[in-house]
């Protein structure tokens, strides 16, 4: 059987995914930042195996010493090894970065969708929205918050949380508002498919890719807020192993053991910076124009 | 007249125009322009001002006019994507406007639309099969396995082998974008596809193709068209009948054969002499109507006639009186105070 | 070397241009082998579809794209060859002895500057005119263009302008140092088709003006029918026939020449008549087919394979100066525009 009208064939054109994937392997920083951030992962998971002291285990007559074979890092003026607190410390970070940009991810893909998806007065009332969190200070929020519930993981995450979804409802409304006018938006409708379909089949997977980039940046974004808010006293409570209290807890004895402080700060630096990189290298991976 | 006025059937003498499938009566739509900090209503743009259209069965009935003419927005009208401002469409007698939101789905698989841009028509995120299976799973609830064999059904009718149901748009060149894209119109077995533009973002050497292809498709399947297009050589090519639309207002109206060999509106004349032509001594020879100045704005039209700025018979009376749709052979009417008609615009 | 039979020295003159870019999917060879001839006055039009590489050919004379990378050839322009000249030498030369027209005039023109000192802008630094001077020119040539109050439009802004409107004042600008060849890349294809006929009518007013040359890159063979002197014809960024527009128009011996022209619905052709497309899909200027790059669409393929092995070299046709790249030139010899057409339709 052959097809008369039509003898050109398909051009072998690689997965969308794979292309991507070749695209981004060619960053070399956004590898370097990939790379940086898989061992990050496989340190906090593994962290039980690969510190000799506990996060909270005080060593006797071991107080601010520099680093040495015996503790990497040094130890603190009780006694705890820096190390091991940094490689714990790692675990608390990607927990409050990761969950409270999921919660950032949900509501802000809701509000960002149902904004760009209706327009009219649902769309001005979502944004007059964003506009009122946006003039709130996170850090005010914060304390407010942790004046009621209480110092703890899980109120920063909340925090967070609730004010990192503003940035991403703007961009998923923007990206709907473009993708709306699309002709395969209007065949969807032409064919008389419900809005639910269209908005979630026919309009969000192709609203993905900046979503997945500023979700990246935002995660870095996460963990250098809840820093700065743990070196507040609004975060996590000592004794927790937070890279922000430890930054804290070390600035007292920034002239006699400058590590407490510089160890703690390099590993928010090098983890945001990481995201950052990654994020880039996303943007210019997934970028539909080079498919 | 000749005979030759009302036969407008390719398929020969004799063929006769079926029964009124859609009916259009004084469709308006205005835009609303908004401006200042509380966007209020500042004016408004008459895309469509007034249009009254008869689409029969198995015929094509094709807009043509320039860039803002209200083409494309008749159009949309026509299929209900869009709300008229005023005046009704009825489709094999069922108002669009009054169905209920589930009647309305329902009477979407009767008429359909084939896009221009082949590169924006389909979801880049779905395979070929899944974009194409998708209507027959939404309207008829149909299982995978009755889908995919309906798929291989349509992928075949439009010159497309089925293996390719599995890829992705990505992978297709624009006119095989373009197949597929006729394709899911034609999913649901409809009686009517509204094409808006289906070639002109085609290649030259692909569009016969298509042309071809939906040809073949009307004379197979008895559907009826709307082509809405600017290209009056593939116009003339597809249409039994032809609709001239300016600045939201049909001027002149008629069987395809009517129109192009003997238009009376000015601006008819003009745009078909203002055709290239690809033969050397016809383009050289043919005399020209080179229309002064461009089409003014539909925020602001020109009181009376809407083509008077533009047009050289204007007179005092084109200013004041807005000329009526008048017939003038078996089907061909005209909007002009002046009509006067050219015989053989290529000459 | 090639001979296009002129008597007098070209004004450009390029041989076997070879323009590529290098991207992450491969070498896009964008430009393959490209030569002609443009002689002092005449309009020479580049005919070719998507991908073709007319528009990178154009923008390499003018030595604007800086990621191209210039494999071979040379581009002689009055003796020199361009493509040897510093950067320095070039711009002089550029927008001075030749210059551009583009397709988009909206992203052409800067729109935070006056239309007039835009235009007077290339006056005041190829001529080194005074400010004052410079905005008398641009009137000038804002009133040769056919813009009306020309004084008035010159200090308005290109948004401000119709489409039309900018088309001419991207004319204006082109013309402003009288430059010897006009390179216009798709100038009226964004334009309806009664304000291209006005474009089109200015342009050729103005090059009988300025006495210069034009190079007309189009997809669209009518508006070359009615305008080019000579005509090259571009496929997969080679040169593939090259001639005077009636021999191309009339005794066109390359199958790629012979099928766009059977391929195209012509005004005034019968409806019923199906169109012939070209089968398959412009060749991708990263995979090109070994050999000749049309042999997998041509239905002239020689028995013997050669077409898919060996590239053919740009031979004398039916006449002097009338060259085809075809292995299978003399089997072609009786074979017409009609006969393709009849032989696709089985007529």
């Amino acid at each position: 059987m052959s097809w008369p009208e039509d003898l050109g064939s398909v051009h072998a054109v690689r997965p969308l995914w794979a292309s991507a994937w070749r695209r981004f392997r060619r960053n070399k920083m956004a590898m370097a930042g990939l790379a940086f951030l898989v061992a990050l992962v496989v340190a906090a998971v593994l962290a039980p195996w690969i510190t000799r002291y506990g996060p909270t285990e005080g060593i006797e007559g071991a107080y601010r010493q520099p680093p040495s074979w015996a503790h990497p890092f040094g130890t603190d003026k009780i006694g705890r090894d820096v190390f091991s607190r940094v490689v714990y410390g790692a675990r608390v970070s990607l927990r409050i970065g990761f969950a409270s940009t999921v919660i950032s991810v949900v509501i802000g893909l809701l509000f960002g969708a149902v904004a760009g998806f209706f327009g009219g007065l649902v769309d001005t009332l979502i944004m007059r929205l964003t506009d009122v969190f946006l003039a709130i200070p996170y850090i005010v929020l914060a304390i407010a918050i942790a004046a009621v519930a209480g110092r703890s993981e899980h109120s920063i995450i909340v925090v967070l949380g609730l004010t990192g979804w503003l940035g991403l409802a703007r961009i998923v409304r923007a990206s709907f508002l473009s993708l709306k006018q699309l002709e395969y938006v209007e065949a969807a409708r032409a064919m008389g498919y419900s809005r639910a379909r269209i908005m979630f089949r026919h309009i969000l997977p192709n609203a993905g890719q900046p979503v997945i980039v500023y979700s990246t940046v935002l995660i870095g974004g996460v963990i250098l807020s809840e820093a700065a808010l743990s070196y507040l006293g609004v975060g996590p409570q000592a004794p927790t192993p937070a890279w922000g209290l430890m930054v804290s807890e070390g600035k007292g004895d920034l002239a006699r053991s400058a590590h407490l402080l510089l160890l703690p700060g390099g590993a928010i630096c090098l983890t945001v910076l990481a995201f950052m990189l990654v994020g880039d290298g996303l943007r210019d991976a997934l970028d539909p124009k080079l498919i | 007249m000749s005979d030759g006025l009302i036969e407008v059937r390719g398929s020969g003498p004799g063929a006769e125009l079926g029964p009124p499938l859609l009916v259009a009566t004084d469709l308006v739509k205005d835009f609303p322009l908004r401006g200042g900090v509380f966007g209020r209503t500042t004016g408004r743009i008459s895309a469509v001002a007034g249009v009254s259209l008869t689409v029969r069965r198995g015929e094509t009935l094709s807009l043509v006019g320039e860039s803002g003419c209200g083409k494309s927005t008749t159009g949309r009208l026509l299929l209900n994507l869009i709300r008229p401002t005023a005046g009704t469409v009825r489709f094999d007698g069922l108002d669009l406007a009054t169905l209920s939101g589930k009647e309305l789905t329902h009477a979407r698989r009767r008429f359909q639309i084939v896009f221009q841009d082949p590169y924006a028509t389909l979801n880049p995120r779905m395979t070929i099969g899944a974009t194409l299976g998708e209507p027959l799973r939404v309207h008829f609830g149909w299982k995978a396995a009755r889908r995919a064999e309906r798929v291989r059904q349509l992928l075949d009718t439009v010159g497309l082998a089925p293996q390719y149901a599995n890829r992705f748009p990505h992978e297709f060149s624009g006119g095989q974008r373009q197949r597929v894209g006729i394709a899911r119109a034609l999913a649901l077995e409809p009686e009517l596809i509204v094409l808006d533009e289906p070639v002109s973002a085609l290649d030259v050497s692909i569009q016969a193709g298509i042309i071809n292809l939906l040809q073949r498709l009307q004379d197979e399947l008895g559907l009826a068209y709307v082509l809405i297009a600017h290209d009056l050589s593939v116009v003339q090519h597809l249409s039994h009948r032809v609709a001239v639309m300016y600045l939201g207002k049909v001027v002149e109206t008629g069987p395809a054969e009517a129109l192009f060999s003997s238009p009376a509106h000015p601006y008819t004349q003009a745009l078909l002499s203002a055709v290239p032509v690809p033969d050397p001594e016809i383009q050289r020879d043919r005399r020209r109507l080179v229309l002064s100045g461009e089409p003014p704005s539909p925020a602001d039209p020109p009181s009376g006639c809407r083509f008077r700025t533009r047009c050289w018979k204007a007179e005092a009376r084109c200013t004041e009186l807005e000329p009526e749709l008048v017939e003038r052979g078996i089907g061909h009417r005209v909007a002009c105070h002046f009509p006067h008609v050219v015989v053989d615009p290529l000459g | 070397m090639i001979e296009f039979a002129a008597s007098a020295p070209p004004l450009l003159s390029v041989r076997d241009l070879r323009a590529y870019f290098d991207t992450n999917d491969g070498v896009v060879r964008a430009v393959d082998g490209v030569s002609f001839d443009v002689r002092r006055g005449e309009v020479f039009a580049v005919v070719g579809e998507s991908g073709s590489g007319k528009s990178v050919m154009a923008t390499t004379i003018m030595g604007l794209p800086r990621t191209v990378r210039i494999a071979s050839g040379e581009v002689r322009w009055k003796g020199r060859d361009l493509l040897q000249l510093p950067e320095s030498e070039h711009r002089r030369i550029r927008g001075k002895e030749i210059a551009m027209i583009f397709q988009d005039p909206l992203t052409a023109l800067n729109p935070v500057h006056q239309v007039g000192r835009q235009i007077g802008e290339m006056a005041r630094i190829h001529e080194g005119l005074s400010r004052k001077a410079a905005g008398r020119r641009a009137i000038e040539m804002l009133d040769l263009v056919g813009i009306p109050e020309a004084a008035k439009r010159a200090r308005m802004y290109p948004h401000e302008f119709s489409g039309g409107m900018r088309q001419r004042a991207m004319i204006a600008m082109a013309i402003t140092c009288r430059p010897d060849l006009l390179i216009a890349d798709e100038p009226t294809t964004a334009l309806d088709v009664t304000v291209q006929a006005q474009v089109l009518e200015v342009l050729m007013r103005i090059k009988d003006e300025i006495d210069s040359a034009i190079m007309l890159i189009t997809h669209d063979l009518g508006v070359v029918a009615g305008l080019a002197d000579r005509v090259m014809v571009m496929y997969a960024g080679r040169t593939v026939e090259v001639g005077t527009a009636p021999e191309l128009f009339y005794r066109a011996r390359h199958p790629y020449t012979l099928g766009l022209l059977a391929s195209l619905a012509r005004l005034g052709a019968r409806r019923d008549e199906p169109l012939v497309p070209i089968p398959g899909a412009p060749a991708s200027s990263i995979e090109v087919p070994p050999g000749c790059a049309f042999n997998p669409r041509c239905s002239f393929v020689s028995s013997d394979g050669r077409c898919a092995q060996t590239r053919p070299e740009l031979r004398e046709a039916t006449a002097p100066g009338h060259l085809a790249a075809c292995h299978e030139l003399e089997a072609l010899d009786g074979v017409s525009v009609e006969s393709v057409r009849r032989a696709g339709t089985g007529r």
